[in-house]
């Protein structure tokens, strides 16, 4: 239904989630404020393909940043961890649910930058302005894979120059002021990718850039991906940049994962409601201008405020009286591949519908005069 | 660097002169002269002072002479190190401040690295220890230590020293080093005097240094680049000490400027409290006397060692942050 131009790709959604890097389960993460807590990551559960990309899209402020930073267990302090698994499968190493280690172990830190890489969205402040590029990303050579300060310069210079920066050896004492936004995001890279890491989490890394600098980083990151055959999850505002990026898309909604579905799926035959409004909204080439984007009804509840049911009900089309306003729905499997928290497309029970059957279901049970559903979890 | 260096050390020079100028004339604006002063010592001793007598005086001070006369007279001296004579002492200017002005600048110098040693580490743990007891009481012992005026502490610490630790206060040297020749022994025991001053002076700056140190921190760790060197697997220590803290230091070595003045008001008034042979009680009695020549000299040796002040913080500046020294 929506037409954005994307390279023709060859994956295949049915082998998707064999092997994940990473699967984060039921992740909560709170924040306690004077004004009291906030639940900015409320049970998400997603899985990020091996060598593949996993795109997390959402609206600001639904917690996308929180949940990459908690997969580093690098959650900004009042924030707290309250539940959930994160289980990492590195190459060569058994899986092991990273929150069994302590956030300032030596274990943890082990995985920061060796298994895990992260860049961010603002490649203007990600670098410390007192070192040299060559200093900061031999540092974490010299953390994870050798002692010997030349063996780290070299790789510290090899690195660099397949980031796509001119004179690499000159950069090894630049400091970071005097590069350009691109340019510093490309070390940023560079930095994250020293170790080789399993995963990289990029958060919005592409949002501060121009178009012409955003398509060079894309096509940098892709590379390096290759290269060292991580997996990526790229959170990100742009579905532009999902289509052209991102194997996978996990759509975030107030703290939870709402859907998680391959690209092509997504695009083609988007499930949940809060994804067929995203889809919506985002301009169609050749719409012409009869074409009207549609801006998603409603507004995102208090961050304090606690809902019954889905937490979609208030602002979705076809929520189901009784219902979704009663009961929340759980992220589950429908069949393809793809995972979606609907009561569209699983009865409260959990097990696989069409929507048909609950709209059918729904209208036998006002007609009846009241809700069937056991109490909400 | 070097053309940095040379417009910086020609800026000095300038700034120099000038306090000079602006100083000699505040000195000179109130009515009245050092003569004066010197005629009334005379009369109140029953001597009697003619008006021929007055009038040759006068002339041999040049205290008629328009005012650019004196500065240039008296300028155009300092520089061979003549620096005129104190009407009130009857003594060379030269020879009443050399003695003095050393222990000045190493009292001042002391407190200034006193107040960092304290202020750093304690702001850096306030920081990283943000809301914690200890914390708490950090904070408390900042407000007291601005708000403890410096006498009364020099006061109250010359009190607890002697009464409860048997110091001798008010002097630099115990009775048997007083006279003796320099040597180990009397370093030590000048030292062993020396704390107290330096505490006192410091307290301020310290306390204040503190506050500056941990908002400063408080800020740079929220910054990308901390997360970022977490992110890499740095431990906690590394990423405060390595990478926090040197940004955090900014602002406190740009405040250079203005803690060295602090500082050096502050030797001032420890010094009359205490008693000690240093600089600044010897300016009050020149300004209170009207001892141009004295007073004027303080003044700028004072100007100079804030300006040299002012250059080491800018270096310090430039070896710190990269964004200055490459302009
Ligand atoms: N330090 C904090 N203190 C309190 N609440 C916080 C803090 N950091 C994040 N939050 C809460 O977590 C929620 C999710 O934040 P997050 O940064 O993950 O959003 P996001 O999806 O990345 O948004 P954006 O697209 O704007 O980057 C926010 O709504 C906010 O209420
Ligand atoms: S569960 Fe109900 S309210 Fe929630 S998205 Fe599905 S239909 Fe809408
Ligand atoms: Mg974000």
């Amino acid at each position: 239904m929506v037409t954005i131009p994307r390279p023709a790709s060859g994956h295949d959604s049915t082998t998707a989630a064999v092997d994940n890097v990473v699967d984060v389960r039921n992740l909560h993460v709170e924040f306690h404020t004077s004004l009291g807590t906030v639940r900015a990551v409320n049970g998400v559960s997603l899985g990020v393909p091996r060598g593949k990309t996993l795109g997390v899209v959402g609206e600001s402020g639904c917690g996308k940043s929180v949940t990459a930073f908690a997969i580093m267990q690098l959650v900004a302090t009042p924030g707290v961890i309250a539940q959930g698994e994160i289980i990492l499968r590195a190459r060569g190493k058994d899986p092991v649910n990273l929150l069994t280690y302590g956030k300032a172990s030596d274990d943890m830190r082990a995985v920061r930058g060796r298994h895990i890489g992260m860049i961010f969205q603002e490649p203007m402040t990600a670098l410390n302005p007192c070192y040299t590029i060559g200093n900061q990303i031999a540092e974490a050579i010299l953390l994870h894979r050798t002692s010997d300060p030349a063996q780290a310069d070299a790789m510290a210079l090899d690195i660099l120059s397949r980031v796509g920066l001119p004179s690499p050896s000159r950069l090894m004492t630049t400091f970071p002021h005097q590069l350009s936004g691109g340019m510093r995001q490309r070390a940023m890279i560079a930095l994250a990718l020293s170790c080789e890491p399993d995963l990289l989490l990029a958060d919005e890394p592409t949002t501060a850039l121009d178009v012409t600098t955003q398509a060079q980083i894309l096509d940098v990151m892709r590379e390096l991906q290759q290269h060292i055959g991580m997996s990526i999850m790229f959170v990100t505002h742009n579905l532009g940049v999902v289509a052209q990026m991102c194997d996978e898309v996990a759509v975030m909604y107030l703290g939870r994962i709402v859907e998680q579905a391959s690209v092509d799926e997504l695009f083609d035959s988007p499930k949940h409601p809060y994804t067929r409004a995203l889809m919506r909204s985002i301009p169609q080439l050749g719409s012409g201008r009869k074409g009207r984007l549609e801006v998603i009804q409603g507004s995102i509840p208090g961050q304090f405020s606690k809902l019954a049911g889905c937490q979609f009900h208030p602002r979705c089309p076809d929520a189901i009286a009784g219902v979704c306003d009663v009961k929340s729905p759980s992220l589950l499997p429908i069949g393809d591949g793809a995972h979606v928290s609907c009561f569209l497309h699983h009865d409260p029970s959990g097990s696989p519908r069409s929507p048909e059957a609950v709209v059918a279901h729904a209208q036998s049970m006002t007609g009846a005069g009241g809700a069937t559903v056991t109490s909400p979890n | 660097m070097i053309t940095f260096l040379i417009r910086r050390l020609l800026f000095m020079v300038v700034t120099v002169v000038f306090i000079s100028m602006i100083s000699f004339v505040l000195i000179e604006l109130p009515p009245g002269s050092a003569l004066d002063a010197k005629l009334q010592q005379f009369r109140s001793r029953g001597l009697n002072v003619t008006s021929d007598v007055v009038k040759s005086l006068e002339e041999r001070y040049g205290i008629n002479d328009p005012i650019y006369t004196k500065y240039w007279k008296w300028i155009s001296r300092a520089v061979y190190g003549d620096f005129g004579q104190s009407f009130y002492l009857d003594q060379p200017v030269s020879s009443l401040i050399g003695s003095r002005i050393w222990f000045s600048i190493g009292m001042s110098t002391a407190a200034l690295l006193f107040a960092w040693l304290v202020a750093i580490p304690v702001g850096v743990y306030s920081a990283t220890h943000r809301n914690s007891l200890p914390d708490y009481l950090i904070t408390v012992m900042q407000f007291l230590g601005v708000a403890i005026p410096e006498f009364l502490l020099a006061i109250v610490l010359m009190f607890i020293a002697s009464w409860y630790f048997g110091v001798e206060v008010g002097v630099l040297y115990s009775k048997a080093y007083r006279d003796a020749p320099w040597g180990v022994g009397k370093l030590l025991d000048l030292l062993s005097h020396l704390w107290l001053p330096v505490v006192v002076i410091g307290t301020h700056s310290t306390a204040w240094l503190t506050r500056v140190m941990r908002a400063n921190l408080l800020d740079v760790m929220g910054a990308q680049y901390v997360q970022t060197a977490r992110s890499k697997g740095l431990g906690e220590r590394v990423v405060v000490w390595k990478h926090a803290v040197r940004n955090a230091l900014h602002p406190l070595v740009m405040a250079l400027g203005a803690t060295l003045p602090a500082l050096i008001s502050g030797e001032v008034i420890v010094s009359i409290v205490l008693n000690l042979p240093t600089t600044g009680p010897l300016y009050v009695q020149a300004l209170i006397n009207k001892d141009m020549y004295l007073a004027i000299t303080f003044l700028l040796f004072l100007s100079i060692l804030l300006v040299v002040g002012n250059l080491l913080a800018d270096l310090a500046l430039a070896w710190l942050d990269p964004r200055v020294r490459l302009e």
